[in-house]
C-alpha cells in the first residue's frame, strides 16, 4: 500500500520542472544585478582600453550608461589626447548620448536612430597628461605615407629657407657686395678653360691627320704622266685593226684619270666635312662658358626677381605647414574612402552563396534590414567656454553607417557658428560623403579668423614678415573616384609687414614694395590621387614683391651679371680667340690645296680628252663607218 | 562536470526504474535535435531551456547529444547538400528572404548550408527518434531488467540492510 502510493505521488509530478525555475530565476536576478551594478563601469573601461589603442593615445570616459529599457547609450566627459602635444585633447566632449532601435538590436545590429553631441572642445587643457603610446612599427612593404614623406621633405629645408632666402641675396645685391674681390680668388679651373685646352690638343692632332690624309690621295702627277704618254704615242693608221687597239689602251688610260678624280672628289669632301666639324666643337666652349655663368650667378647669390621664385622661397614654409595639415587628413580619408573599382567588382547580387569552413552560407535580398553599424542622424551643438577651441556651433551628422548601399543615403556633415575667443567668425564646414559612389566634398570656410605674426626672412642682413592681421579661408576638396582636387585659399585685408635691414637701401625697397600690398593672398592646391599628389603654390606676395623691388634691383642685378660674364670672358677669352685663329688658318690652307689640286685634276681631264682628239682618238662617225665598210668588203672578198 | 555525471546516474537509476519512459525518450530526442545543432546558435540555446524548464532527462540528452554530435560530423555532406537544396529551392525563396529579414530568426543561422540541412533531419526525425527510443527503453525493461530482478543475486542483495538504508534515503530524498 505505501509503495503503491509513493509510485502514485512520483507519478503524479507535472511536465514542468519546478525545481529548475528558481536556479533560472536567480541567475537571472544575478544577471540584472550586475547589469544595473557593474556591466556600465565594464563597458566603460573596456571602451576607454578599445578607443585608447585604436587612437594611440588616452581616452578617457568619466561616466557611461547603457539602459535595456530604452536601448540607448549615454558617454559624459568623454577627452582624447592629442598625440603630439599630450598636456592637450584633441577633442572633448560633455555628453554623447545615442538612443538605439531594439529591432534592429535583435537583429544584432546598432542603429542609432537619434544621437546628440554637446559641448564640443578642441585643443582643450588636460588635468593630466594623457599616455601616449609608440607607434607601430611600419610594415616592410609599405610605401611612407605622403604625409611623413612630405612632412621630411618640408622641414629638412624650411629652416635654412627662412634665414636665409631670397630676401638675403637680394640684401646683398641691393647692399652693393662687390663680387670683384671674391672672384679674383677664384683659383679653380672653369669648365669652359677645361674645354678650350681640350680642343687645343684635339687641333694640333687633326691638323696632323688632316695633312695625312690628304697625302693619301690621288695626286695630279700621275695624270700628267697619262697625258704625257698620249702624247708620245704614235697612232698607225695605215693598219685600222692595230690603230683601234692603240686607240682602246688610250682610252682605258684616261678611264682609269676619271676614276682617280672620282677618288679624289670623294676624299676631298670627306676632309672638308670634317674640318667644318670641328668648327662645331669650337661652339661648345660657348656652351661651357655659359654654364660656367650660371654657376657664379648661383656661387654669388644672385637671385632671379620672377614671382614664383620670390613666392616659393618666402611662403613654401608657411604654406607647407598647412599642407602637412592637409595630407595629413587625406591620409586618414584613405582609410574611409572606398575603391571605385572594388565595388564594381563587388557589385551585389540578389543571391550569393559563398562557400565557408563549413557549409555555405547564403546571403538573401536585405529588404527591411540595416548595415551593422548605422548612425542616422546626431544633433552636434557646443557653447563657448574659456577653455580651449570651444565656439558656439550647431550642427549635424547623419547616415555613418558601415554598408552605406544598404542605407542608400550620404554619409553628411554640417556644423555652422563661431569661436569667439579665438576670434573665428562665421565658420561653415559642410562635407557630404557618398561610399556608393566613392564621391566625397568637404568645404570649409572662415569669415574672420586671426592670422598670427609670421616672418618670411630671418636672416642677418633681411627681416621680413607679416604682423597680426585678421584673414579669410575658403578650403575646398574633392575626392572623385580616384581624382582629388583640393585648394586652400587664405586672404588678409590691409595685411601690415614688419620690414628691417642692415642697409637702408634694403630696408626702404622692400618697405615700398610692401606698402603696395593692399591684399595678400595664399593658395595651396592639389591635384591627383590619394597616393600621389601634384601641389602648387600661388600668392601674390611674389609678383608684388618683384615688381616693386625690379626698379630698385634690375639695374644692380644687370651689373652683377655683366661682371661675372667679364671675369670668364676674361679667364677664356685670349686662348678661345688664338685657337679660333689657328683653326681659321688651317682650314684655309688645307681647303686652299684640295681647291687646288681639283683644279689642277680638271685642268688634266680637259688636256687628256684634247690630246686624244688630236691622235684621232676621237674620229667622227663618217670615219668609224668608213672602217666599218672596208672590213664588210674585205670579209665579202673572202667568200668570193 | 558533477551536473553532468548526476545527470548519467540519474539516467541509469531511471532507465532501470519503472517510471520515467516518456522522460528519457524525450530527452533522447531533444539530445538528438542538440546534436545536429551548431553549438552557440539560437536553437541549441532553445533546446537548453526546455531540457531545464521541462521534465525531459537532462542525462539522456546530454548522453545522446554527444553521440548525435559525432554522428551529425560524420554526415555534414548530407546535411549540407539536403540545406543547399532547400536554400536554394525557388519556391521557398520568399519565405527565407521574409525570415532572413526578420529579428531574431538569422540568430539562428538557418541561411548555412550545413545548419539547415540539421535543422531539416532534425526536426524530420525527432518523432522517430523519440518513438524508437520509448519502444527501447520498455523493451530493456521488459527483457534486462525484469531478468536481473529476477535473480538470486539481485534478491540476496534486496535482502540486505545496506540496501534497506539505501531504499528509505532514497524516500527521504524523494
Amino acid at each position: 500500500m505505501t509503495e503503491a502510493v509513493k509510485t502514485e505521488r512520483k507519478r503524479s509530478k507535472g511536465p514542468i520542472r519546478i525545481e529548475a525555475i528558481v536556479p533560472i530565476t536567480i541567475l537571472l536576478g544575478v544577471i540584472w544585478a550586475y547589469a544595473t551594478l557593474f556591466l556600465d563601469g565594464h563597458v566603460r573601461r573596456a571602451a576607454e582600453y578599445a578607443a585608447s589603442w585604436a587612437h594611440g593615445a588616452q581616452v578617457d570616459i568619466r561616466t557611461l550608461h547603457l539602459s535595456f529599457t530604452e536601448p540607448s547609450l549615454t558617454i559624459q566627459g568623454l577627452e582624447v589626447t592629442d598625440k603630439d602635444t599630450p598636456t592637450h585633447n584633441t577633442l572633448s566632449l560633455d555628453k554623447i548620448k545615442f538612443a538605439l532601435l531594439w529591432d534592429a538590436l535583435l537583429r544584432a545590429k546598432l542603429v542609432i536612430s537619434e544621437a546628440s553631441v554637446t559641448g564640443l572642445t578642441l585643443n582643450s587643457l588636460r588635468k593630466s597628461p594623457g599616455v601616449v603610446f609608440p607607434p607601430p612599427p611600419p610594415k616592410p612593404d609599405s610605401a611612407p605615407s605622403i604625409t611623413s614623406q612630405l612632412r621630411s621633405e618640408l622641414e629638412a629645408e624650411a629652416e635654412a629657407r627662412t634665414k636665409n632666402n631670397i630676401l638675403g641675396d637680394i640684401a646683398n645685391i641691393l647692399g652693393g657686395a662687390d663680387a670683384s674681390k671674391q672672384l679674383s680668388e677664384i683659383r679653380e679651373q672653369l669648365q669652359a678653360e677645361t674645354k678650350l685646352k681640350d680642343l687645343q690638343t684635339a687641333l694640333t692632332s687633326k691638323k696632323a691627320e688632316w695633312t695625312k690624309r690628304i697625302d693619301e690621295l690621288p695626286k695630279p702627277e700621275a695624270a700628267k704622266a697619262v697625258l704625257d704618254k698620249i702624247r708620245a704615242t704614235k697612232v698607225d693608221v695605215s693598219n685600222p685593226t692595230t690603230a683601234k687597239t692603240q686607240f682602246d689602251a688610250l682610252k682605258a688610260d684616261i678611264a682609269k684619270v676619271d676614276e682617280m678624280v672620282k677618288t679624289y672628289q670623294g676624299g676631298q669632301k670627306q676632309l672638308e666635312t670634317d674640318i667644318d666639324g670641328f668648327n662645331a666643337s669650337l661652339k661648345e666652349i660657348d656652351d661651357a662658358a655659359r654654364k660656367d655663368l650660371e654657376a657664379l650667378q648661383n656661387r654669388f647669390k644672385i637671385p632671379s626677381i620672377d614671382k614664383d621664385s620670390i613666392t616659393k622661397s618666402l611662403l613654401s614654409k608657411l604654406l607647407g605647414d598647412k599642407l602637412v595639415k592637409v595630407t595629413r587628413l587625406i591620409d586618414q580619408a584613405k582609410a574611409y574612402m572606398p575603391d571605385r573599382n572594388a565595388g564594381k567588382k563587388n557589385e551585389k547580387p540578389e543571391f550569393v552563396p559563398h562557400p565557408r569552413g563549413a557549409g555555405r552560407t547564403y546571403r538573401f535580398p536585405v529588404t527591411t534590414g540595416y548595415p551593422l553599424v548605422w548612425l542616422k542622424r546626431a544633433e552636434l551643438s557646443s557653447k563657448s567656454s574659456p577653455e580651449g577651441f570651444t565656439g558656439d556651433f550647431l550642427g549635424q551628422l547623419t547616415n555613418v553607417s558601415t554598408d552605406p548601399e544598404l542605407v542608400k543615403a550620404p554619409t553628411t556633415l554640417k556644423l555652422e557658428g563661431d569661436a569667439p575667443k579665438q576670434e573665428f567668425r562665421d565658420i561653415k564646414l559642410s562635407a557630404v560623403l557618398d561610399q556608393s559612389l566613392a564621391d566625397a566634398k568637404a568645404d570649409l570656410t572662415v569669415g574672420l579668423m586671426p592670422f598670427p605674426e609670421y616672418l618670411f626672412s630671418s636672416g642677418q642682413d633681411v627681416e621680413f614678415g607679416i604682423l597680426p592681421s585678421t584673414a579669410t579661408l575658403q578650403t575646398s576638396a574633392k575626392f572623385d573616384g580616384d581624382k582629388l582636387e583640393a585648394v586652400i585659399n587664405q586672404t588678409i585685408k590691409e595685411p601690415r609687414f614688419k620690414t628691417g635691414a642692415k642697409s637702408e637701401i634694403v630696408a626702404s625697397a622692400l618697405k615700398s614694395a610692401a606698402d603696395r600690398i593692399k591684399t595678400l593672398t595664399m593658395k595651396i592646391s592639389l591635384s591627383g590621387n590619394l597616393t600621389h599628389q601634384k601641389i602648387g603654390f600661388d600668392s601674390n606676395l611674389g609678383s608684388e614683391l618683384a615688381s616693386g623691388l625690379q626698379l630698385h634691383l634690375k639695374q644692380k642685378i644687370d651689373q652683377a651679371r655683366a661682371q661675372l660674364k667679364s671675369f670668364v670672358d676674361g679667364r677664356i677669352g685670349s686662348e678661345k680667340a688664338r685657337l679660333t685663329g689657328e683653326y681659321d688658318k688651317a682650314k684655309s690652307g688645307l681647303t686652299g690645296l684640295l681647291k687646288g689640286k681639283e683644279t689642277e685634276f680638271k685642268n688634266l681631264q680637259g688636256e687628256l680628252q684634247k690630246a686624244l682628239k688630236d691622235k684621232g682618238g676621237l674620229e667622227s662617225e663618217k670615219t668609224k663607218k668608213d672602217i666599218e665598210n672596208k672590213a664588210k668588203d674585205l670579209f665579202k672578198k673572202i667568200k668570193i | 562536470m558533477t551536473i553532468l555525471l548526476k545527470q548519467i546516474f540519474g539516467l541509469i537509476k531511471l532507465l532501470n526504474s519503472e517510471t520515467g519512459t516518456n522522460q528519457i525518450a524525450w530527452g533522447v530526442a531533444a539530445g538528438f535535435v542538440l546534436g545536429l545543432s551548431p553549438a552557440f546558435s539560437l536553437q541549441a540555446i532553445l533546446i537548453f531551456l526546455m531540457i531545464l524548464v521541462f521534465r525531459i532527462q537532462a542525462g539522456a540528452a546530454f548522453v545522446s547529444a554527444f553521440f548525435f554530435s559525432f554522428i551529425a560530423y560524420l554526415m555534414d555532406p548530407i546535411t549540407a547538400s539536403i540545406g543547399a537544396a532547400v536554400l536554394e529551392s525557388p519556391s521557398l525563396r520568399a519565405t527565407l528572404t521574409s525570415l532572413y529579414n526578420m529579428p531574431i530568426i538569422p540568430l539562428t543561422r538557418f541561411n548555412n548550408s550545413i545548419v539547415m540541412g540539421s535543422g531539416v533531419l532534425a526536426v524530420t526525425l525527432m518523432p522517430v527518434v523519440y518513438v524508437l527510443s520509448r519502444v527501447a527503453v520498455i523493451k530493456y525493461r521488459k527483457t534486462f531488467v525484469e531478468r536481473y530482478k529476477n535473480t538470486a543475486l539481485w534478491k540476496a542483495l534486496q535482502a540486505t540492510s545496506v540496501y534497506k538504508w539505501y531504499v528509505r534515503y532514497e524516500d527521504m530524498k524523494g
